[in-house]
């Protein structure tokens, strides 16, 4: 029985409409059906309820779990036919890491220990509401949130990330009506979890505030570089795509 | 972590980024060809799966109105 062992990093989206402990649950059972068919669990990472960039099975929310291990090939198929079968399993992504993707996970991981998990924007929209970012639409995407700051908002996501749903939620509930209708009660809850960690939420307008030069300086040279092409529109837009003239001309 | 500024660094383009994938959509949610993002290849395949990779698992939109 020496068959060879792969690391693997596997992501899927859980149903969030379902109770918290539902959620936890299954996640235990995912985590336990690997460890228990001779898998090691590196890590389980929740990254917590997100907005889907698109509806899966109507809905517009979902858990991501985010899961690292290490096991034999066989696992997988009978593990993606297991999370296939689930019905609150909306999505799942298994890959099998190679030297490169093991070597940027390890990266990751020394660089900020329990920064591990989504590079999100929305993160650091939800939790900064201090700043205008609530306005949403094309403001707040704009200039490109530092990402240092969503680096940081990583730690906060060990424990629970819910929070950023409970912030989410009254902005865009004519959107999801549906969606909150269905867990008031979660919305609830969270708002103890938001209240444990201010701290962090305080560090982080200081270090968002040199980042956007940075991506200013980038957009500048990245437009400079296309000039070239004679394509600068296109590319201007995609870098900073604030001017409304420029995506006029794009979309022609 | 990838930093905007040296791609050339980045042995590994990680679906989990959409940050930096975001950068190379339009608007639509496209992804931008390379004539227009002047990225090497390598980085540009890379980038393109890691792209739809993050689609399948909802992070970016297949379409969008307006995705930035």
């Amino acid at each position: 029985m020496s068959v060879e062992k792969n690391t693997y990093e596997l992501t899927y989206i859980v149903n969030a409409v379902i109770s918290d402990d539902q959620i936890k649950d299954l996640i235990r059972r995912v985590t336990s059906y690997v460890s228990e068919n001779g898998g090691e669990i590196i890590d389980v990472e929740e990254w917590g309820s997100r907005r889907l960039a698109f509806p899966i099975q109507k809905k517009r929310n979902g858990y991501y779990v985010n899961m690292y291990f290490r096991a034999t090939g066989t696992v997988i198929a009978r593990m993606e036919r297991a999370l296939e079968i689930d019905d609150n399993i909306l999505r799942y992504l298994t890959l099998k890491m190679d030297a490169k993707m093991i070597r940027h996970y390890e990266n990751r991981k020394v660089a900020d220990p329990d920064a591990i998990g989504l590079i999100a924007e929305e993160r650091s929209r939800g939790s900064s509401k201090d700043r205008d970012n609530k306005a949403i639409g094309k403001g707040v995407r704009k200039a490109p949130v530092s990402r240092e700051g969503a680096e940081k908002e990583e730690k906060r996501a060990k424990t629970f990330e819910r929070p950023v749903v409970a912030d989410e939620k009254p902005a865009e509930t004519d959107e999801k009506a549906a969606d909150a209708d269905e867990k008031p009660t979660e919305t609830d809850e969270k708002a103890a979890d938001a209240d444990e960690k201010p701290a962090s939420i305080n560090e982080k307008p200081a270090e968002e505030e040199d980042k956007p030069a940075e991506m200013v300086e980038d957009a500048d040279e990245a437009a400079m570089d296309s000039e070239k092409s004679s394509l600068e529109p296109e590319a201007d837009v995609a870098e900073t795509p604030d001017d409304p003239e420029e995506k006029e001309k794009n979309k022609a | 972590m990838s930093r905007s500024t040296n791609i050339t660094e980045l042995e590994y383009v990680d679906y989990k980024n959409i940050e930096l994938l975001k950068r190379y959509l339009n608007e639509q949610g496209k992804i931008l060809p390379r004539r227009v993002t002047n990225v090497p290849s390598n980085f540009q395949r890379q980038l393109t799966r890691a792209v739809k990779r993050s689609r399948h698992l909802a992070l970016l939109p297949f379409v969008a109105d307006s995705l930035k």
